[in-house]
């Protein structure tokens, strides 16, 4: 099933600021990148993002088969995402 | 008849190496069977060496019965009237006496070639070291120290080769097997050739040409030494390290109550792996007891006696007879399974009282003992010095307090059907041993409550002491896998079957340390 993909630019005020959302998942269990916390009031909230949404590219960098740990690097470098909305 | 109480009277005093005939009831055809049975099945017998000697044994046996039948049988020796000892019967006592006679005739016979076989192996060397000296002692060449050295180590293989060969053959015997030690007799055989051959090379070499160097000689007895104690090397490989490797798992079922044991056994002949089961079964078996089983005995019994069948059609003619007798047990058998038999009910019933029983009466053992151990208090050394009056030796104190627990006990063990294996000669006896090592009452009835290996009771109950064995295959040959024998005693016998242990074949397979790594299986979550 496909679901709507947005694509999302991340301006970031301060550069160690967080994104404001946590992820889960990781090649290494079986499954993609997915948005599992949103915080309110933060920078990811006010984009639009939402519990389920499915992070598939970052940067040009197709998020398919990425571990966990390499998502999380990625983090520092992000400046759009692109996402398929539940 | 008259021959008949002649053998039940030559039967009592048998007694324990001629268990074979201890049942007294010798009717020809019953002796003619057992023969026939010995011949087809080749059943021999154990016998465990008894206490006196035999020879005397036998020739006192064969002169009771002698007198027997000279005192009670005239006419003994015509075989013509009807009350006389006939011809077969003096038959087989003769037989019988050669029987026993050749028994042990023939331990001493091997006995006697194995010294005979002993003292030449012995004497040879020396024989080769002093002939020269003695047939031409002028034309010996005299040798130095060499040959003092060479003697020196002659004579302490000879000692060596004498210890050993005494630790080995010469030890008496645990048992008496029906037939000849295979190994050793080829072991005996291969040593008389050898030295045989050694006293013609000898003869013809040394003796004929009256060599004259010594020394060489005496090389010679040593080679013969040396050899000697290879051959004791390859007769304990033969006899005692081929059989201790684990090669047959060996599954020994009792016959009467079907109490199975299982044992790991090495190479062996059959009789000698039925002597190994043996022992292990004197040491592991709890003591056969025929009074629990005669519950499922009645309950056979009952079975049968339920239907009875009536030929209703008159008596029929002689053709048809095993026909009918077919037909009348298959009736029997359909009539048995569709009727309404309640007695798994009954069975049920009855082991859940009997069970309810045997903790009563134990409860109010426990009891019992534990209060008289309570009368008895061991007196300390100063004590003893100071009260010399009223105190009792274990004995006397096991007397005393028996009392007050005999009832209680007695009900115990008629209960659980152990009255006949524990006299009460016996129980005092294990009591006055509790009571000077200082055990516990429950120490000391422990040997009650639980049936312990046939060893540990009286000799009564030691009663088998002639054991048959009974296979298809020769007894002197192997252990195979899927060999089955018996070994036949008077009440019961042991059904032996056989397995061999299967050849494992192990490969490896390397882990490198570093390689163990782990993920967790929840899902991480992380904030980004």
């Amino acid at each position: 099933m496909s679901y709507p993909i947005r694509q999302v630019t991340m301006k970031r005020h301060k550069s160690n600021e967080g994104l404001g959302f946590s992820i889960r998942g990781g090649s290494e269990h079986g499954v993609g990148i997915y948005v599992s916390l949103v915080e309110p009031g933060s920078l990811a909230e006010k984009q639009g993002l939402r519990i389920g949404d499915q992070i598939m590219k970052v940067n040009d960098k197709v998020f398919d088969k990425v571990t966990h740990a390499e998502a999380v690097k990625v983090r520092d470098l992000v400046r759009s995402l692109v996402l398929s909305a539940l | 008849m008259d021959t008949e109480s002649t053998y039940s009277g030559y039967s009592y005093y048998s007694g324990r190496s001629r268990g074979s005939h201890r049942h007294g009831e010798r009717s020809r055809d019953r002796h003619k069977t057992r023969n026939k049975d010995s011949r087809s099945e080749k059943s021999v017998t154990i016998n465990t060496p008894p206490a006196e000697p035999l020879l005397g044994d036998s020739a006192v046996r064969g002169e009771q019965v002698q007198d027997d039948n000279w005192g009670e049988t005239t006419t003994a020796v015509t075989g013509t009237s009807e009350h006389s000892l006939s011809q077969e019967d003096i038959v087989r006592i003769t037989k019988d006496l050669e029987d026993s006679v050749g028994l042990d005739c023939r331990r001493y016979f091997t006995l006697a070639l194995a010294v005979i076989l002993g003292l030449l192996v012995f004497l040879t060397p020396l024989a080769f070291l002093v002939l020269p000296h003695l047939l031409w002692p002028e034309k010996l060449q005299s040798c130095g120290t060499a040959c003092e050295g060479l003697f020196i180590s002659v004579a302490f293989k000879l000692l060596i080769l004498l210890l050993a060969v005494w630790a080995l053959f010469f030890r008496p015997p645990r048992a008496g097997l029906p037939r000849v030690f295979v190994f050793r007799a080829l072991l005996a055989v291969l040593v008389l050739l050898f030295v045989v051959s050694y006293w013609l090379f000898y003869g013809v070499r040394i003796l004929d040409s009256q060599d004259e160097n010594y020394q060489g000689i005496v090389q010679y007895a040593v080679s013969l030494v040396d050899a000697l104690l290879f051959i004791h090397y390859l007769a304990i490989v033969l006899l005692e390290l081929r059989q201790l490797q684990p090669c047959f798992s060996v599954c020994v079922t009792r016959s009467t109550d079907g109490e199975i044991r299982h044992y790991n056994l090495g190479q062996l002949s059959i009789q000698r792996a039925a002597l190994a089961i043996l022992e292990h079964y004197y040491c592991d078996f709890p003591v056969n007891n025929p009074a629990l089983l005669s519950a499922s005995k009645s309950r056979a019994a009952k079975h049968l006696a339920g239907l009875k069948v009536y030929n209703v059609d008159g008596p029929g003619n002689n053709a048809a007879a095993a026909g009918l007798v077919h037909s009348q047990s298959r009736a029997m058998i359909a009539a048995a399974a569709r009727r309404r038999d309640t007695s798994h009910n009954e069975l049920y019933y009855e082991e859940a009282e009997h069970e309810r029983r045997v903790r009563k009466r134990k409860a109010r053992l426990v009891v019992a003992v534990e209060e008289a151990f309570t009368h008895i208090k061991r007196m300390q050394e100063e004590e003893q010095k100071k009260a010399p009056g009223d105190v009792m030796d274990p004995r006397e104190a096991a007397q005393a307090i028996f009392p007050s627990m005999a009832r209680a006990l007695q009900k115990y063990l008629r209960t659980t059907k152990q009255q006949h294996c524990h006299s009460m000669e016996s129980i005092q006896q294990h009591l006055a041993f509790c009571i000077t090592n200082n055990m516990t009452p429950k120490a000391f009835l422990e040997s009650y409550l639980t049936p312990g290996p046939t060893l540990q009771y009286s000799r009564d109950h030691w009663r088998a002491r002639q054991w048959t064995l009974i296979s298809e295959a020769s007894v002197t040959s192997g252990l195979k896998d899927g060999s089955i024998f018996l070994l036949k005693c008077v009440d019961f016998s042991l059904v032996v079957t056989t397995k061999k242990i299967p050849y494992i074949q192990m490969s490896e397979e390397y882990i490198d340390p570093k390689s163990h790594k782990f993920v967790l299986r929840l899902q991480s979550e992380t904030s980004v």
